[in-house]
């Protein structure tokens, strides 16, 4: 490994820290080795010792938090929604904004919960109905036909439609949840802040 | 080294050094190194995190077709220095009073 490829590790093994964060630490170990000296490049490495470990060490000086590194999750959102509301109930609130912050949460809860389940109801009601019309389209078969006909083909396109809406629906619960998540964490944050502000 | 260098004892030595004049990086690392046992990583965090406290300041200052960063105490880290320098006599006595078995005069 030579100098750019050393300050190149230490850059990526820094990249959690805000930009001007690692080009301050990046300057000063650039500079570290230019002061050494071009022919004492290996020895500086050796000395400085694996970039994860210096990384380590200016990592070890600030305290991390808050920051996601992994994709946002079904499982991982009923996590923070709790770990919201604990948060929010162990947080230094005054009784009659904590009863807002509560009610508000439950009421677009319950707003979010009946929306999903209606979407869910009307994806289900068309698959629903596109395989009962096309079981009775067969049981009428021998009956009169034509109307076994028809019914077997309104059947057969209105389950297609409820197959097709199922992972577009899918998709969209996964969204709103993420959405929410997402909002509720900016309220928590919004309201946490206002109160620090009123402290000082 | 057998006794550990805490984190305090190291800003104490980095703003005395300072206090006599202003020093870039290599050269503060070069300086504590001849009297004390540090790797050469150690400093960094030492003077982020000094420099934030207002303790010192930088400024860049070419050299060579490139820039030297030099550190430069602040009055605040004069201040701060005088604190440590008081605790650290304090400190040395105490300590000394039990290990050497000198007197605690004060």
């Amino acid at each position: 490994m030579d100098k750019a490829g050393y300050l190149k590790k230490l850059r990526s093994k820094l990249h959690r820290l805000p930009t001007y964060e690692i080009d301050a630490a990046l300057i000063y170990y650039e500079e570290y080795f230019d002061e050494a000296g071009q022919e004492n490049e290996q020895d500086v490495i050796d000395k400085l010792g694996p970039p994860s470990q210096v990384a380590a060490q200016i990592l070890a000086n600030f305290a991390i938090k808050d920051l996601d590194t992994t994709p946002p999750s079904t499982k991982k959102n009923m996590s923070a929604i709790w770990l919201i509301i604990l948060a929010i109930l162990s947080a230094p609130l005054s009784l009659p904004l904590l009863a807002v912050a509560v009610a508000l949460i439950i009421s677009v809860g319950a707003i979010v919960f009946s929306f999903v389940i209606s979407v869910i109801a009307i994806v289900g009601s068309i698959l629903f109905g596109g395989v009962v019309a096309l079981i009775s389209g067969f049981f009428i078969i021998t009956e009169h036909w034509p109307t076994a006909l028809l019914f077997t083909g309104f059947g057969l396109v209105t389950t297609g439609i409820g197959i097709l809406l199922t992972p577009a629906t899918a998709r969209l619960i996964k969204k709103i949840g993420v959405v929410c998540v997402e909002n509720l964490a900016k309220l928590f944050r919004k309201i946490t802040r206002k109160r620090k502000g009123d402290l000082q | 080294m057998t006794f550990q260098l805490g984190s305090s004892l190291l800003d104490a030595c980095v703003l005395a050094i300072l206090e006599k004049e202003d020093a870039y990086g290599y050269s503060l690392t070069q300086e504590i190194q001849s009297v004390m046992d540090i790797s050469e990583s150690t400093l960094y965090p030492v003077l982020r995190r000094l420099q934030k406290a207002d303790f010192l300041i930088t400024y860049d200052q070419p050299f060579q077709g490139r820039n030297r960063r030099y550190y430069k105490i602040t009055e605040l880290g004069r201040l701060r220095l005088l604190e440590l320098q008081t605790e650290w006599k304090i400190y040395k006595q105490k300590v000394d009073s039990v290990l050497i078995g000198g007197k605690l005069d004060g």
